[in-house]
């Protein structure tokens, strides 16, 4: 597992996800809550956020980096500091709604704590085939977390929806960790499996995206990793399927690092390109297109024809 | 630093023939072939750039916030460039966001190239763009809030983009002062290639010999471009429309649509339409 930092409060709400253990000032029914005491590898709570960092190395009008620190500055919402790869500090907004503040921390703040633990942080749903995992990348809106839930509802395992934390064990095989025990889901992608909206927790008002949720994993050790499927559309009549090699099995994994972005700023490319490297060229990395009105449970089928034949 | 040029425009007015263009002049000749699906100028909607910008997730924005955070997507890239022009690709009408601010940041703009054609041509390509009915798309076409990318229940690869209706969306961005801004309109392309691209390529100073100019404008032709999409699709076809590259004439409105649904056309836009040059002050059709 990760280490654990030294000098850690001890705060009320343990949670497991992506190879970290958490400990928490803030209730996230999202993740993994784990019972006992645990040693975390990461800190949650609320304080004092800075304006501005010093030394910073990055800044826009939201976010700063500077050699240890990354700060999120979201209007209306909070104000988040992760410190070295330990700890995420929050300063809420007066009136800001608690799932929207819980969000950025589930999203692109566990990005930079991953990041920052030197894992290869995918933007990706894992699939647990037996007992390997696949990893489903590409981008918002190309139906990721549709066709997890297609897969789910086939009765394979979830270990994760959005954020993929990959490894190396010992031996050097790549692993993927399971983090979040639900998946999000637009209103269309649910009815076109026949649910209705009403029995599912909205993320946030003004948002038509809901929580599914995917019941809890019992185990939190990392899965081998067998493949990684890339989703993308065609204007064509049917799928295609493509194995990369070469430069494009980097620029794939590239571009589907989870905010890519976050490496140059948080200085790890150099990292990032040896997980890469060493990832491209353990397991297949595999193109999928398929024409924009493919129905979901046909792709699903699909997909999970190509899982299982992996 | 301003170093983005933008190529602005309604909807079916000539956009991807300007890209085309620019992506053939930028290639030489024999720089191979399937340059059709790849284009320069990415999109200013494009939600993947936006959220790499952002590094945020917009799916779980509002609208409105992530309307806001637009512009800071836009200097975000901007900052990343390291050869100007860099051009980029717009839909959207120039307007502000919802906090006031211009969606299009002026302190990263060269410019914008503003390409426009006359609305009967574009309803009549817009309708088979989107697979609907004409009168349908007259409607839109004249409906101030009308938005493309606009999904309430799932999420798009682009982002809501606003256009207005379509002479709004033209005075949105001819009338503004804030970017210099180049009319080019689809018409002028068709009649005189040489001399439309190049104001665009002066308007960007980008240095050019006649030779390369004519080069890139006949790579670039419409039956070029007709050639590549046979052959190789064309990624940015919508799924409902038989092909991208139909016609690419101008003036066809005359076959397709009736005489109600010009003067429909007409009556909606025709202050736009006179100030274009596409009808004269009597309101008799130029084009």
């Amino acid at each position: 597992m990760i280490p654990t930092s030294p000098g850690n409060t001890v705060l009320p709400y343990n949670y497991f996800a992506n190879g970290l253990f958490i400990s928490s000032e803030i209730p996230f029914p999202e993740l993994l809550p784990v019972d006992g005491d645990i040693k975390p590898s990461l800190q949650i709570l609320t304080g004092r956020v800075p304006q501005h960092l010093e030394n910073t190395i990055f800044s826009s009008a939201i976010y700063q980096v500077s050699g240890d620190e990354f700060l999120l500055d979201i209007e209306h919402t909070a104000k988040y500091l992760v410190k070295g790869n330990h700890t995420i500090v929050i300063e809420p907004y007066a009136g800001a709604e608690e799932n929207v503040i819980r969000l950025y921390i589930l999203s692109t703040l566990f990005g930079v704590v991953l990041h920052k633990h030197h894992m290869l942080a995918l933007h990706t749903s894992c699939i647990k085939i037996g007992d390997k995992a696949v990893l489903v990348a590409g981008p918002s809106g190309i139906g990721k977390s549709t066709l997890a839930l297609g897969l789910h509802r086939k009765g394979y395992e979830i270990m994760n929806d959005d954020i993929s934390a990959v490894v190396f064990n010992a031996q050097g095989e790549p692993q993927v960790y399971p983090g979040y025990v639900h998946i999000k889901l637009w209103a269309n992608s649910l009815e076109s499996y026949g649910y209705e909206t009403e029995g599912f927790r909205q993320l946030r008002k003004d948002v038509r995206k809901y929580s599914f949720p995917l019941g809890n994993y019992h185990n939190f050790a990392p899965v081998s990793l067998k493949g990684i499927f890339f989703i993308g559309q065609n204007k064509e009549e049917g799928i295609r399927r493509e194995v990369l090699t070469g430069l494009s099995t980097f620029r794939y994994l590239q571009t589907n690092t989870f905010r890519y972005r976050l490496i140059k700023m948080l200085n790890i490319s150099e990292n990032h390109f040896a997980l890469c490297t060493r990832l491209a060229n353990k397991i297949p990395l595999i193109s999928i297109s398929r024409p924009e009105n493919t129905p979901p449970d046909v792709f699903a089928d699909y997909m999970e024809d190509q899982f299982n034949n992996l | 630093m301003k170093n983005i040029a933008w190529l602005a425009s309604y909807p079916k007015s000539g956009n991807t023939w300007v890209r085309a263009f620019l992506t053939a002049f930028f290639r030489k000749p024999g720089e191979g072939n399937g340059f059709i699906n790849d284009l320069v100028a990415v999109s200013a909607a494009s939600r993947k750039i936006i959220e790499e910008e952002l590094c945020l997730e917009t799916s779980e924005l509002t609208m409105e916030e992530l309307e806001n955070l637009r512009p800071e997507a836009m200097r975000s890239f901007a900052k990343e460039i390291d050869k100007a022009p860099h051009f980029i690709k717009v839909h959207d009408a120039y307007t502000n966001t919802p906090s006031g601010e211009a969606l299009f940041p002026k302190e990263i703009s060269i410019g914008v190239i503003y390409i426009v054609r006359n609305p009967l041509d574009v309803a009549v390509s817009f309708a088979h763009h989107n697979g609907e009915d004409v009168e349908k798309t007259i409607s839109l076409m004249a409906n101030s809030k009308t938005h493309i990318s606009q999904n309430t229940n799932s999420i798009q690869l682009q982002v809501v983009q606003k256009l207005q209706s379509w002479d709004e969306h033209v005075k949105s961005w001819i009338h503004q002062t804030d970017i210099p801004c180049l009319l080019i309109k689809y018409e002028d392309m068709i009649a005189d290639p040489e001399t439309e691209f190049k104001k665009i390529l002066d308007f960007c100073k980008i240095p050019f010999s006649e030779a390369e100019l004519r080069s890139a404008i006949n790579r670039s032709s419409f039956s070029s471009l007709q050639s590549h999409e046979m052959k190789e699709g064309f990624k940015e076809k919508a799924i409902n429309a038989s092909a991208f590259f139909r016609k690419g004439k101008a003036g066809s409105w005359r076959d397709d649509l009736t005489t109600e649904q010009a003067n429909k056309l007409l009556r909606n836009h025709m202050d736009t339409m006179k100030e274009l040059g596409y009808i004269d002050k009597a309101g008799n059709f130029l084009h």
